[in-house]
């Protein structure tokens, strides 16, 4: 230890150690040519004699600083010094090249700042590795099992529980308003029930006030609000506190304001309001009926564990107390599962984030090998001219070791500055969030340690990729008699690396150009009903005259009464086909079974089906009127349902109304709701919400429509809108990941272009003196030009076709993006393969008429 | 016969040293004179062996280093021995003792 400290010492006090070194060995040095020169010796001999005797000093001095510091770390720092003096003399190329690296490891932090927001990191609320989720486990199957741990089970659970505290949740979408009839367009924030000591517990940080209090503290209930809602929806209310916050027109006191810095758990959430409030609040979907109904299920259950408590003891506690109260009502056994809070499975299930996650990580992965072999080959290029230097150092006696590891090192002073940068661009990753849309909370992607860690790694692993090979391959020397010595050949090396570069290049291009295709050909592709021939009226009513559902209701009779007057086949429906979000997601099950099956509603009548041209499968469509109760479903459902029994005529509840529908028609599935999938889908009669009018296109269909609503609705305004023009909006997800794929092929098309130019003036460079020769031989140009091209052909060539093959895997794997577009798209791979060929020849044509500019009498006359 | 001390048996110069210094307290170089006097020019002590020794030396906390001015009145580095280089001296010499009979033993009866 004290050696230890004693080592630490000398290193801080580095310079002042090395001055005491130096004085010392000096005034040996002189006390020997002192004695020597008293014993009668001429100064003269007495110096040279002193000199033989003591040896080498510098050496001395080197064995002596190695007892305190080790002799690798001096190296390491002599190192480093000696690159950064190189790159300060080679600036063009260290700005190039870090310019590159930061590229590359940029990416690649982004991503693993992407992963690890979504996988490793979870609820951002203090300690959250103590925090776990409790699950229901259930065998997969078609529908989801709805059976869990009810309000009751949760109750017995928290009361009993030691080693962990226990809270219950429940999300539900909310209107949060500053007035009891305010109704905002667009996104319906989200909000979630909290049991009394959710605050406490989880130690979710509040700007001000506290967390909503018990019944037994308020009679009313009072919530806290998000601090983005406190800032767009009250304006910053400095007196926000005992304020009357307005829940889907219910009135509650807002006590609380979370921490600027905290979004939610794992979505955005804009107001926690108290469980026990649920049913006062008529809190959307299950919340309220598992409040009403304590032994309902199911609530949302997570824990905090007790201090030194392992997740086993958790687990094994937990299972008792969840038998033991399963036990007492009579219900089978329940198996649980103890998840963490990261985000990503849950992310994962909501949409396509997987996909587009999948797209950015490979896009990042293989940009940050193309930059590799990019920077690599420059780095050949560069240690090729430092030949002699190198050669130089070998011919005095450094060991090959030594060369290579300082050539390492100036590629890890390389990556790291690189690194440093990189690390600072993925610290803006909350920021490119637009695309994997707003459920998440931005502040997860943040860096941390754990990105920090993996920088530092993808540092190390650059710098091995960028500089081991070229460091290995220009040390190897081959000795040529006497005076001859030269480096042996770089050729493969070089070739290698630019047909890795070209094949990247072709995969992360043809990607782009294939998704940018399928979303054209998604927009304009035939569809499987009538998208091309219908337009859409949508209704709007000024704000101040927003009619109530009680006038909905009567304004649709009135409607539909007028439709019936008029001889065009006009449909009603409550959203535009095809648009993005259409249809209500859902689930339904058979009444009084236990499996749900997941769902989309779109409500049609029967006149909209025929303007949509949707083909019945069996039965036939269902009734107009509301009271009826019937609906149709499409054959997946169908099929999810039922197998190949019929559904005709069974009954199924649905869970986002609680009414029994009966089955009257299945029909064919569509792409009705979304260009990418046919997800399982019920039409069940326009009963709730604005209508939305579907016809058949044509001016005279039109101002028939106009004149109707006039009459019908004075004050509402219509606006149409052709489902061709619908379907754009969906394409939005897509259009991101052609944004990204494209943004990542056109870097990558830069970085292959600078490798292949860099390639070809090295190549040149190289051959100078060999081009002055055969021209003063009387070399036609096309002849030098063609011997240029055959060095790279085989690399070009390989890499192109490398590519291309890499590029229809690709294409498999990006089919959800593609509408249904085959893979192997021919104008793809033409457009393609035609803009590598001509980035690839203006990329060579520079060089080479440099090497043809060549005079040969001034290259001769050099030598 | 003169004898470099790398050639001798490992941390013999580190007990030579030692021994040289506990007397009074003396710059490298004396350090490196009085050992070819004591051992009647036998043994020679080069800066390369020398200076890395000492520094072990201090490093361990045996030596204390101060400068101070020398004989020829120019600054010099004066090495001192401590208590923990004082204890080291007495344990290792014991085992060196040991060890070298141990060998003339072995030397004499083979």
């Amino acid at each position: 230890m004290r050696a230890f400290l004693r080592r630490l010492r000398a290193r801080i006090k580095y310079r002042h150690f090395e001055r005491d070194l130096a004085q010392e060995v000096e005034m040996h040095r002189e006390m020997a040519e002192a004695d020597l020169t008293a014993s009668g010796e001429s100064r003269q001999d007495a110096r040279w004699k002193t000199a033989r005797l003591l040896g080498n000093t510098t050496l001395a001095r080197e064995d002596s600083r190695a007892m305190w510091i080790p002799r690798y770390v001096q190296q390491l720092s002599q190192d480093a010094r000696y690159a950064l003096r190189g790159m300060r003399r080679d600036a063009g190329f260290t700005f190039a090249t870090v310019l590159m690296l930061a590229l590359g490891i940029g990416l690649a932090a982004g991503g693993l700042g992407f992963v690890n927001g979504l996988f490793l990191r979870g609820w951002p609320v203090p300690d959250s590795s103590d925090v776990f989720r409790v699950e229901a486990v259930f065998t997969p199957s078609a529908g989801r099992v709805d059976d869990g741990i009810s309000l009751a089970a949760y109750r017995h659970i928290a009361a009993n529980a030691h080693s962990a505290h226990y809270m219950a949740y429940g999300g539900v979408f909310v209107r949060v308003g500053t007035d009891k009839d305010e109704r905002r367009m667009g996104r319906v924030p989200r909000g979630l029930f909290v049991s009394d000591n959710f605050f406490q517990a989880l130690k979710i940080p509040l700007l001000m006030g506290t967390a909503p209090l018990p019944q037994a503290q308020s009679s009313t209930p009072t919530v806290v609000i998000s601090h983005k809602t406190w800032q767009t929806i009250f304006g910053g209310d400095p007196r926000i506190l005992g304020r009357t916050v307005w829940l889907d027109g219910q009135p509650t006191t807002a006590v609380g304001v979370t921490s600027p810095g905290f979004m939610g758990l794992d979505m955005d959430t804009a107001v926690y309001a108290p469980l026990w409030a649920a049913v006062a609040l008529h809190g959307r979907g299950k919340v309220s009926e598992t409040v009403a109904d304590e032994r309902a299920c199911c609530v949302s259950v997570a824990a905090r564990a007790a201090p030194g408590t392992s997740r086993a003891a958790n687990a094994s506690e937990l299972n008792t107390l969840v038998a033991q109260y399963r036990s007492s009502i009579g219900a089978p056994s329940l198996s649980l599962s103890l998840p963490n809070t990261t985000s990503g499975d849950g992310a994962l299930r909501r949409g396509n984030l997987a996909a587009i996650l999948a797209l950015v990580g490979t896009g990042a992965l293989a940009l940050l090998v193309l930059t590799c072999a990019n920077v690599g080959n420059l780095h050949l290029a560069r240690s090729l001219r430092r030949q002699h230097e190198i050669v130089t150092r070998l011919a005095l006696g450094a060991s090959r070791a030594r060369i290579v590891r300082q050539l390492l090192t100036e590629g890890l002073v390389l990556a790291s500055v690189a690194g440093t940068l990189a690390f600072g661009a993925a610290a803006s990753v909350p920021v490119l969030m637009g695309f994997a849309g707003e459920e998440l909370p931005p502040s997860v992607f943040g860096v941390d340690w754990r990105v920090a860690a993996g920088t530092a790694v993808a540092v190390v692993i650059v710098c091995a990729m960028v500089s081991l090979a070229p460091a290995l391959r220009v040390t190897r020397v081959v000795w040529r008699g006497s005076s001859a010595m030269a480096t042996s050949g770089t050729g493969g090396l070089r070739g290698s690396l630019l047909a890795v570069q070209i094949a990247i290049a072709t995969v992360l291009i043809l990607s782009a150009a294939l998704i940018s295709r399928g979303i054209q050909y998604g927009v304009s592709a035939p569809s499987d009903f009538a998208l091309t021939s219908t337009t859409a009226a949508i209704l709007e009513w000024p704000r101040d005259a927003t009619p109530n559902s009680t006038q909905l209701r009567a304004f649709r009779a009135a409607l539909k009464a007028a439709i019936g007057m008029s001889a065009l086949p006009i449909g009603l429906s409550t959203q535009v086909p095809v648009s993005a979000g259409a249809g209500l997601s859902t689930s339904v099950r058979v009444p009084d079974a236990s499996v749900e099956f997941t769902t989309t509603l779109f409500p049609i009548d029967s006149a909209a089906a025929t303007v949509l041209k949707l083909r019945l499968k069996a039965g036939r469509w269902a009734s107009d009127t509301e009271a009826a109760r019937e609906g149709v479903i499409n054959e997946t459902l169908a099929r999810q349902m039922w197998g190949d029994d019929s559904a005709i005529g069974r009954t199924v509840r649905l869970d986002f109304n609680g009414v029994v529908y009966t089955i009257v028609g299945v029909v064919a599935d569509t792409h009705l709701l979304s260009p990418a999938a046919v997800p399982a889908t019920m039409h069940i009669a326009p009963i709730s919400g604005a209508p939305v009018l579907l016809m058949t296109m044509s001016p005279a269909a039109e101002s028939t429509v106009r004149s109707l609503i006039k009459n019908v609705a004075p004050s509402a305004q219509v606006s149409f809108m052709p489902l061709t023009d619908s379907i754009r909006g969906t394409m939005a997800q897509a259009m991101s990941g052609a944004v990204i794929a494209g943004s990542l092929g056109l870097v990558a098309l830069i970085l292959a272009m600078t490798g292949v130019y860099g390639v070809f003036s090295y190549l040149v460079e190289e051959r100078r003196r060999e081009i002055g020769i055969r021209l003063a031989l009387g070399a036609e140009r096309t002849q030098i030009r063609a011997a240029i091209f055959a060095a790279t052909r085989t690399a070009m060539v390989g890499g192109l076709v490398g590519g291309l093959l890499l590029s229809v895997l690709a294409g498999l794997t990006l089919r959800r993006f593609l509408f249904g577009m085959s893979p192997a798209d021919p104008i793809s791979y033409a457009a393609v393969v035609s803009v590598l060929l001509v980035t690839a020849i203006v990329a060579t044509l520079v060089p080479i008429r440099r090497a043809l500019r060549v005079d040969p009498a001034v290259t001769l006359r050099a030598e | 016969m003169a004898v470099t001390v790398p050639d001798l048996l490992p941390g013999t110069l580190d007990l030579l040293i030692l021994r040289i210094v506990a007397g009074d307290s003396m710059h490298g170089y004396g350090i490196a004179q009085r050992l070819k006097l004591l051992s009647a020019d036998v043994l020679q002590v080069g800066e390369s062996s020398l200076y890395p020794a000492l520094q072990r030396l201090l490093l361990n906390g045996y030596l204390d280093a101060e400068w101070a001015p020398s004989e020829n009145n120019r600054k010099a580095r004066y090495y001192t021995i401590t208590k923990a280089g004082r204890k080291y001296l007495a344990a290792e010499r014991k085992e060196f003792d040991q060890l070298v009979s141990a060998i003339q033993r072995v030397l004499h009866t083979a």
